[in-house]
């Protein structure tokens, strides 16, 4: 009888353990994913330009590369053709003064098309290298 | 002597035709230019969150830090988007849920709204509210948004800030029974917008 009642406890404990991993899971870690798509911002731009509902069902959510001339920096953003980029990282003035008009790689998440800029959005990005 | 003084003529006439028309487009493109630089003012850094907390329950709010917002000064007519897939909440799983079963960003990746700020005079200085009419576009669904918002002006950065509340219903978001206790009915929408010219 006793045994058993050990049993009882161990199983709850397991899937009280289980059901708090579950709701308090971490955040998807873009960074350390593997890129799903590896595409130049001009061709990423013209697939939502050219039909957005088939690229946004193809792209969005999904970890995309891209290696392309970052036009402009700000603190925490990067301008490529087409392209809107919000890093995870803060950018320092000499960073972002050394950034533009350079070929970078860089990796995140496709949230989308911005109509009123007329531009993909991604999000959660990190700069690979240089 | 004569074909010489001829081309020198029709040289001359062409100089000033090429001269006429190179003022005219660069006087063209000034003013282009002149009018862009005043007119719109944007961000792409916009601030939005929601609130839908009932006290004692797990906080349900989410922040955007990339909502686009332009405003025309020159009309006062403003248009916001925000691509509803970067709303970050601090619970993921919750990220999960409010992606794949409430707002189905797959399927409506945005939320828009376009509007006017009624009597909107862009000569104003310091600090000033006004008030916002227009239209918040959610799962293709459109509902009719006025809220005061109280802007500030200083040395072309226009701070844009306003707070509104929505329902879950408007959009034809069901809320299933079992949580309908955790997530409040009325929903707080706070933006917060620094809005400067196009670099």
């Amino acid at each position: 009888m006793k045994v058993k009642h050990y049993v009882y406890i161990l199983v709850l404990l397991v899937l009280a353990y289980s059901g708090y991993r579950y709701l308090y899971q971490e955040h998807r870690d873009i960074s350390a994913a593997t890129a799903d798509f590896t595409i130049k911002a001009t061709a990423l731009k013209e697939a939502f330009a050219t039909n957005q509902e088939e690229a946004t069902s193809a792209y969005i959510n999904k970890v995309i590369q891209i290696e392309d001339t970052v036009l402009s920096a700000s603190a925490n953003a990067l301008t490529l053709k087409g392209v809107s980029v919000a890093l995870t990282e803060v950018l320092t003035q000499e960073q972002r003064k050394a950034l533009v008009n350079t070929v970078q790689t860089i990796k995140g998440r496709c949230i989308g098309y911005d109509d009123l800029l007329e531009e993909v959005r991604i999000d959660q990005a990190i700069i690979i290298s240089n | 002597m004569d074909r010489g003084w001829a081309f020198g003529k029709l040289d001359k006439e062409n100089n000033m035709k090429v001269v006429k028309k190179t003022s005219l487009l660069l006087i063209a493109l000034l003013l282009v230019g002149v009018i862009n630089a005043q007119e719109k003012l944007y961000t792409k850094e916009g601030q939005l969150t929601f609130e839908a907390s009932v006290a004692s329950f797990e906080p349900v709010a989410a922040t955007h830090n990339g909502a686009t917002a332009v405003l025309d000064t020159a009309t006062g007519k403003i248009a916001a988007l925000a691509l509803v897939r970067g709303f970050r909440f601090e619970n993921a799983l919750m990220e999960e849920h409010f992606n794949e079963n409430y707002i189905e960003s797959t399927s409506f990746p945005k939320a828009s709204f376009r509007g006017n700020i009624v009597d909107f005079d862009s000569s104003f200085k310091g600090q000033k509210t006004f008030t916002v009419q227009g239209k918040l576009t959610i799962r293709e669904k459109t509902i009719d948004i006025e809220a005061e918002a109280s802007m500030s002006m200083e040395d072309g950065l226009v701070v844009f800030a306003t707070t509104f509340e929505v329902k879950p219903e408007d959009f034809d978001i069901k809320i299933p029974k079992v949580v309908g206790n955790k997530i409040a009915k009325t929903i707080t929408v706070t933006a917060n917008f620094d809005l400067l010219k196009k670099a």
